[in-house]
């Protein structure tokens, strides 16, 4: 009886490797084959970015052909542009639907009509400075990446240029602004933000947003509110420091440093605002009570008991005693 | 549709900048931007080459396609041109062309950079055709006289051509068969035929 | 006071479950739409002329009208060719 051919793994994977093998020897054998080119290696390396003598020094003009820009252009075309209105949209529907199924998370008890004192002016005299800027920045800068897309079809244009221009400039002043306000805040609010084991509990229990039974025990700060606190330095620092990269463009920083730095700044920005609609749908109408706090600058103690327990414990025997 | 285009014949180029004279006066561009530029591959080593470079008018155009205000345009002729009312200055067309053809009147903190300049093909810009205000905006505009980028016109040597691409390649292919392939075509071959190598100084024979 | 401490009990492995699945599927879908977004269309662009909404440039028309560009040529032969 004929035996048939059975392809095995076993098999296939050895007819992979000698292939590989047969086209690696292929290769080395055409390398030796093709010999030195003068004129071909000439305009190859010209092609790969070599530089030369210029007598018109600008900005890297020594330099025949840069490749970098193609690549930036890829990035910023085709990866950022193409994908960030996936996510930002993503995620706002991700927290619509979230309301949607899962609704408010309203008060347990019914307000006690006692306001215990959570932020100070000052403490929110910075956060709506910073978030002032934030919004400034964020509306701007996507209108940079997405308004020749979204904008000149809508009003044209002259006037979208002529609002462009504008949006440049402040977005441009207000970045060293924003990242000001961001490091201030690190300083003032980092101690109430190390993470602990609390924490954890706190996420395993999803901040007791979800279905019913006890809510996980939370200090001033709770576990979501330390991860936001984190995501927005740590991005907030890249933003920032990439903004000024690019914002500064007189401290003799190349052209790829730019490129580099432009690519950063707009994925991390884009990554950055997705994220704060987590916050500010948490702050606004996400959490019955919480707005309070940075707007008035107290919050009811009911709130205070469900929200963040063991701060509510400490400010009653701070009263107590 | 045949298409406008430069061409820098290297071993006619003699890095003599006179190009990127000519057009800084036919244009009166800002101080510090040049247009055009020459460089110099393994300069002072035997078989250096020069080329003269400016906006390549490319036909998928980098610069037009980061542009957030959309401001590029390009001429039945394939002539990529800009408009300056629309540029806001951010750079991105710098940083998007290989050939560093976009340059700014300004570089300042808060990366302000005054409206985009770059070579035009000697074609202006969108405004009335030699006016005042297009000469202030994007210097002469000789295309609509009929004639070609000064740069090329005025070149010493004829290493940069300009105009129609099938022409402008008709005269390089001319060229290089005439040349018949060889790289010494003007030097020792090319004055001293059939003598050999015998008094070439050691420093000018092929390595 | 300290009757009001609540224990903090772990919902259990359920909620874990959820965490992770939403982990990966987020994961996932990075994955997914930076692949999407790596894909380059091979075709060429071509900025077709007038495709622009500013100002007009009445060069352009002058082009479009096709004697200019005979009379470019002209100069092509006229200044360009070797001598």
């Amino acid at each position: 009886m004929k035996k048939h051919f059975v392809l095995t793994r076993r098999r296939a994977c050895w007819l992979c490797l000698c292939l590989l093998c047969v086209l690696t020897l292929s290769a080395v054998i055409m390398a030796q084959e093709r010999g030195p080119n003068p004129r071909g290696d000439f305009w190859g390396s010209v092609r790969e970015g070599v530089s030369g003598y210029t007598a018109v020094s600008s900005a890297g003009h020594d330099v025949l052909i840069h490749n970098g820009g193609q690549n930036w252009r890829e990035i910023r075309n085709g990866l950022i542009a193409g994908i960030s209105p996936w996510i930002l949209a993503g995620v706002f529907t991700a927290i619509m639907l979230f309301f949607l199924i899962v609704g408010k998370d309203k008060l347990e008890e019914p307000r006690s009509g006692i306001r215990i004192a959570r932020f100070s002016l000052a403490e929110r005299i910075l956060h709506w400075f910073t978030a002032l800027f934030f919004i400034i920045l964020a509306l701007t800068g996507a209108s940079n990446l997405f308004g020749r897309a979204v904008l000149i079809p809508v009003f044209g244009q002259a006037p979208f240029a002529a609002y462009m221009q504008w949006a440049l400039w402040i977005h441009n002043v207000s970045g060293p602004l924003f990242l000001a306000g961001l490091l201030l805040e690190f300083i003032i609010w980092v101690k109430d933000n190390i993470p602990k084991k609390i924490d954890i509990i706190w996420f395993r229990n999803l901040g007791g947003m979800v279905g019913k039974g006890p809510r996980p025990h939370a200090e001033k700060v709770n576990g979501g509110e330390k991860a936001w606190f984190w995501v927005m330095i740590l991005a907030g620092i890249v933003v920032g420091v990439t903004g000024v990269i690019l914002d500064f463009p007189i401290w003799g920083q190349s052209r790829a440093t730019m490129q580099i730095s432009h690519a950063i700044h707009a994925t991390v920005g884009l990554l950055f605002v997705a994220a704060s609609f987590g916050h500010i749908y948490i702050g606004t109408i996400g959490a019955e009570g919480t707005f309070e706090g940075m707007w008035r600058g107290s919050v009811d103690a009911s709130w205070a008991k469900q929200h963040q327990d063991l701060w509510y414990e400490h400010k009653i025997k701070e009263e107590q005693a | 549709m045949a298409r406008m285009k430069f061409l820098c014949d290297v071993e006619r180029c003699i890095e003599c900048n006179a190009c990127v004279t000519a057009c800084n006066n036919e244009h009166d561009v800002p101080w510090d931007i040049n247009r055009r530029h020459v460089v110099t591959i393994n300069d002072g080593k035997r078989g250096e080459k020069s080329i003269s470079v400016a906006c390549m008018h490319c036909t998928d155009a980098p610069c037009a396609a980061v542009c957030p205000v959309d401001c590029f345009y390009t001429t039945v002729d394939g002539i990529v041109l800009h408009d300056k009312d629309l540029c806001i200055g951010c750079g991105y067309c710098f940083y998007a062309c290989p050939f560093g053809a976009p340059q700014y009147p300004e570089q300042q903190a808060f990366n302000v950079r005054g409206k985009m300049d770059k070579c035009t093909f000697c074609a202006g810009g969108p405004l009335p055709d030699n006016s005042p205000e297009e000469y202030r905006k994007y210097g002469r505009n000789r295309i609509a006289e009929g004639k070609l980028p000064l740069c090329a016109e005025m070149c010493s040597t004829k290493a940069l051509l300009a105009g129609d691409g099938t022409l402008v390649s008709d005269i390089y292919r001319k060229r290089v068969m005439k040349r018949g392939g060889s790289m010494d075509f003007w030097r020792w071959e090319a004055a001293y035929p059939g003598q050999g190598n015998e008094n070439r100084s050691e420093n000018d024979k092929e390595k | 006071m300290q009757s009001l401490l609540r224990p903090a009990i772990n919902k259990g492995t359920d909620t874990m479950k959820i965490i992770r699945s939403a982990g990966i599927g987020i994961i996932a879908g990075l994955i997914a739409s930076v692949a999407v977004g790596c894909y380059r269309s091979p075709n060429t662009t071509w900025y077709e002329p007038h495709d622009y909404k500013g100002a007009d440039d009445p060069l352009l028309s002058k082009l479009e009208q096709g004697g200019l560009h005979a009379q470019l040529d002209e100069r092509v032969r006229a200044v360009q060719t070797d001598r």
